[in-house]
C-alpha cells in the first residue's frame, strides 16, 4: 500500500513534469518562462492543503488533546512552509520577465508573504514553548488565529492596493485546453507528493517518540 | 460584569501606585518619534500616509511594552494562578485585562498625537477628533490581540523576546486598515470615501476580541 | 463511607517524563493529610492535579462527590489551594487583595467577611498598607486568608512553610491547627520532615511519583525520620 503511493506519485510527479515542460503551449505572450506556472500553482495547492490540516487538527488538538493530532498539525505545517517558500520562489522567477520585477505588494503576494511568516512564526513558537502538551497548546492555539487573520490579511491589503492582475482562473480569459489540463495533472501530482511527505514526516515524529520514551524510561 | 470590573479596577489602581508601565511607555513613544525626526529630514513635505506610518509604528512599540509588563505583573507571585483556580468564567480576566491594557495605550496615544503635532509642525486642528476616533479603533484590534499573546509569550523560554513576533503578523490587517483611514482622513477625503475601510477595520476589531475570548480559557488552563 | 478524596490509577507524564506513576489513595473527611517527600517527588504536581489546576494524563480523582475531568468548577467551589508562592497583588492592599478575590466567586457582603478573615489572622490593623511592605510570614497568613474566602471544604497546600522564619513558621502552624479543628480537610506537602508532623492525622510519602508510603499517624517525630529515610532508600 505504501509502495503504490510511493510509485503514484513519482508517475504523477513525472507526468506533470512531462505535460509542463512539453505537452502544454507555449504561452503566446509571456513564451516558455509560463511553463513554471503549473509548478507554481501545484505547491501553492499543496501549501493551501497543508495549512488546511494544520487548522483543523489544531481545532481537533483543543478539543481531544490527543498527540496524534498535535503530530499531524506539526507535520503538516512544516510542510505547508517548505511548499510556500518553493511558490514565493517559483513565484518570484516567473514575476521577474513578465512584470519586471522579482515582488510586487499587491493583495495576493502580501497575504503569501504574510502566510509564511506566520506558519515561520508557528515553528518559531513550537521551539520556544518548550516540550510537551504546553508547546502543543499554545501552537493550536496560534495556528488558530493565524488561519482566522489570513483572509483579513487579503481583505486590508485590497483595501490598501489596486486589485492585482488575473493571470488564471476565471477572469482570466479562456485559457487552451491542454493548458487546463496540464495544471489539472500538476495539482493531483503535488497533492500526492503532500499526502507522501505527510505521512513519512509523522511517521518520523512518532518514531522519534518512542525513541524518547525508551529513553527516559532506560534512565529511571 | 462586575468580575471585568474588579480586574480593570486592580490594574488601573496598581498602575497608579507603582507607576511602572505607563511612564516608561510614554517616554519610549516620544523617544521613537524623536528618531523619526531625526531621520527624516523634510520638515515641510510629510505625505499624510508618511504621518500615518510614524504615528501607528510609534503607538505599537510603545503599547507592546506596556502589554508584555501587564501580564508579568500578573506572573509576579503567581498571582494569575489564584484567579485560574476560581469557579469564575476566565473570559472575564481577558476582557477585563484587554480593557485595562487599552485604557493604558490609548492614554498614551492621547498625548503622543499632540507631541507629534508638535514635532513635525503639523495642523490637525479640523480632523483631531475624526483621527483620534481611528486610533481608538485600530488601537483596540492590537490590543485584543496582544493581550492575548502576552499571556502566551510569557509561558515561552523567550518569553517578552516572544511577545511582538507573535503579535505582529496577525495584527497586520488592522495596522495596515487603520494607517489607510488615517492618511485618507489627513488627506482631507469625504467621510463616504473611507467609511467602507471603516467599516472593516470594525468588523477585524470584533473577530479579533471574539476569537482570543473564546481561546483564552484555552490557553489559561493547565499551564 | 464515602470518602472526600479518592484518586484511582493516577498518572501524570510530562512529555516522556513520568512525574506520578499509578497513585491510589482514599482520604477521609477532616483529616490532616500530610504527604513528605524529596524535591522533584512530584509532590506539587499531584498537589495541582488535585486542586483542579492541572489535568492528569490517566486515571481519575473524585473529590466530594464531584469528579475532577467532569467537573472542575463545582470542585473550585469547595477548595483553597496556597502555595509556596503567596499569589498576592504586591500593589494592592491586604484588604484589597482578599476583596479582589472574592468578587470572582461571588460572594455576598464580601467587606464583612474579608474584615473577619483579616481579623482571625491578625491582620485587621495592616488591612490598609499594600502587600508589598509585608513580611513573608504575614504574606503567607494573608495568601490562607485569600484561600479560606469561599469558606472551602478542603485545603491543598503547596510547601506552605517554604521561606517562612522561625516566628512566620509557628503562626502559621497555630492557623492550621484552627482550622484543623474547625473540620476542613487539609492536605499538606511538604520536603521537611520536621514540619507539620504533630498536625497530622495521615502521613504519605511520594517518591519518584510513587506513593511509596500510607499510613496513620501514630509516630514520634525521630521513629518517623527513621521510617522516612529507609524508605527512601528503597
Amino acid at each position: 500500500m505504501k509502495n503504490i503511493l510511493f510509485i503514484l506519485t513519482f508517475i504523477a510527479m513525472l507526468c506533470a513534469t512531462y505535460t509542463s515542460l512539453v505537452y502544454a503551449p507555449t504561452e503566446v505572450v509571456m513564451g516558455h518562462i509560463q511553463r513554471i506556472f503549473y509548478f507554481h500553482m501545484g505547491t501553492v495547492w499543496a501549501a493551501t492543503i497543508a495549512f488546511i490540516v494544520v487548522f483543523v487538527a489544531s481545532i481537533m488538538y483543543l478539543v481531544k488533546e490527543k498527540r496524534k493530532w498535535d503530530i499531524i498539525a506539526y507535520s503538516a505545517a512544516e510542510i505547508g512552509v517548505l511548499f510556500i517558500t518553493l511558490t514565493i520562489i517559483t513565484g518570484s522567477i516567473w514575476a521577474k520577465p513578465v512584470w519586471g520585477t522579482w515582488w510586487t505588494w499587491d493583495p495576493q503576494l502580501t497575504t503569501t508573504f504574510i502566510l509564511w511568516v506566520l506558519y515561520v512564526v508557528y515553528l518559531l513558537l513550537r521551539s520556544g514553548a518548550g516540550k510537551g502538551e504546553r508547546a502543543a497548546k499554545y501552537s493550536s492555539i496560534f495556528a488558530i488565529i493565524a488561519f482566522i487573520d489570513l483572509p483579513l490579511v487579503y481583505i486590508s491589503a485590497r483595501l490598501k492596493r489596486g486589485i492585482s492582475p488575473v493571470v488564471f482562473g476565471p477572469g482570466g480569459g479562456g485559457i487552451a485546453p491542454e493548458m487546463l489540463y496540464t495544471l489539472l495533472v500538476s495539482l493531483v501530482a503535488f497533492t500526492l507528493l503532500f499526502i507522501i511527505l505527510l505521512k513519512q514526516r509523522i511517521k518520523i515524529i512518532k518514531m522519534r517518540d518512542t525513541l524518547e520514551s525508551l529513553k527516559y524510561s532506560g534512565e529511571k | 460584569m462586575n468580575k471585568i470590573a474588579a480586574i480593570f479596577w486592580k490594574d488601573i489602581i496598581t498602575e497608579i501606585r507603582s507607576k511602572e508601565i505607563f511612564p516608561i511607555m510614554l517616554i519610549f513613544g516620544i523617544l521613537i518619534l524623536l528618531i523619526f525626526n531625526f531621520a527624516f529630514e523634510f520638515r515641510s513635505e510629510i505625505t499624510p500616509n508618511a504621518i500615518s506610518a510614524m504615528l501607528w509604528i510609534t503607538f505599537i512599540f510603545a503599547g507592546l511594552l506596556s502589554l508584555s509588563r501587564s501580564f508579568a505583573l500578573e506572573k509576579e507571585n503567581d498571582a494569575l494562578l489564584s484567579l485560574v483556580i476560581t469557579p469564575a468564567d476566565k473570559t472575564y480576566i481577558y476582557i477585563g485585562k484587554l480593557l485595562s491594557n487599552f485604557v493604558l495605550v490609548f492614554l498614551m496615544e492621547l498625548i503622543i498625537i499632540p507631541v507629534f503635532i508638535l514635532f513635525f509642525n503639523l495642523d490637525f486642528s479640523s480632523n483631531l477628533l475624526s483621527v483620534l476616533g481611528v486610533v481608538a479603533l485600530g488601537t483596540f484590534g492590537f490590543i485584543a490581540i496582544g493581550t492575548f499573546f502576552s499571556s502566551m509569550a510569557l509561558n515561552t523560554k523567550m518569553k517578552e523576546l516572544m511577545l511582538p513576533v507573535l503579535t505582529f503578523p496577525i495584527i497586520i490587517p488592522v495596522i495596515i486598515t487603520s494607517v489607510k483611514i488615517c492618511s485618507s482622513i489627513l488627506d482631507g477625503k469625504d467621510f463616504s470615501q473611507y467609511k467602507s475601510s471603516l467599516q472593516v477595520l470594525v468588523t477585524f476589531d470584533i473577530i479579533f476580541a471574539v476569537a482570543c475570548a473564546v481561546l483564552f480559557e484555552y490557553l489559561i488552563e493547565d499551564s | 463511607m464515602g470518602f472526600e478524596i479518592e484518586i484511582s490509577n493516577l498518572k501524570k507524564n510530562y512529555s516522556y517524563l513520568t512525574a506520578i506513576s499509578d497513585l491510589n489513595a482514599r482520604l477521609e473527611k477532616g483529616d490532616f493529610i500530610t504527604l513528605f517527600g524529596p524535591n522533584g517527588a512530584g509532590k506539587s504536581t499531584l498537589l495541582k492535579i488535585l486542586s483542579t489546576l492541572l489535568k492528569p494524563s490517566e486515571g481519575n480523582v473524585v473529590i466530594s462527590g464531584h469528579d475532577l475531568g467532569k467537573n472542575r468548577n463545582e470542585i473550585r467551589k469547595i477548595i483553597g489551594f496556597v502555595s509556596h508562592q503567596n499569589m498576592l497583588y504586591e500593589n494592592l492592599t491586604a484588604f484589597e487583595n482578599l476583596k479582589f478575590i472574592s468578587t470572582f466567586y461571588s460572594i455576598k457582603k464580601p467587606d464583612e467577611i474579608c474584615g473577619k478573615l483579616l481579623q482571625d489572622i491578625g491582620l485587621y490593623e495592616r488591612r490598609s498598607d499594600p502587600v508589598k511592605t509585608f513580611s513573608s510570614g504575614m504574606k503567607q497568613r494573608l495568601s490562607i486568608a485569600r484561600t479560606l474566602i469561599n469558606n472551602p471544604k478542603i485545603l491543598f497546600l503547596d510547601e506552605p512553610y517554604n521561606g517562612l522564619d522561625q516566628e512566620g513558621i509557628e503562626s502559621f502552624s497555630s492557623i492550621l491547627s484552627d482550622l484543623k479543628s474547625k473540620g476542613h480537610t487539609i492536605f499538606l506537602t511538604t520536603h521537611n520532615i520536621d514540619e507539620g508532623l504533630e498536625l497530622s492525622d495521615r502521613l504519605m510519602i511520594l517518591n519518584k511519583g510513587k506513593l511509596v508510603f500510607d499510613q496513620k499517624n501514630i509516630y514520634r517525630k525521630e521513629e518517623f525520620k527513621e521510617i522516612y529515610f529507609s524508605v527512601l532508600k528503597n
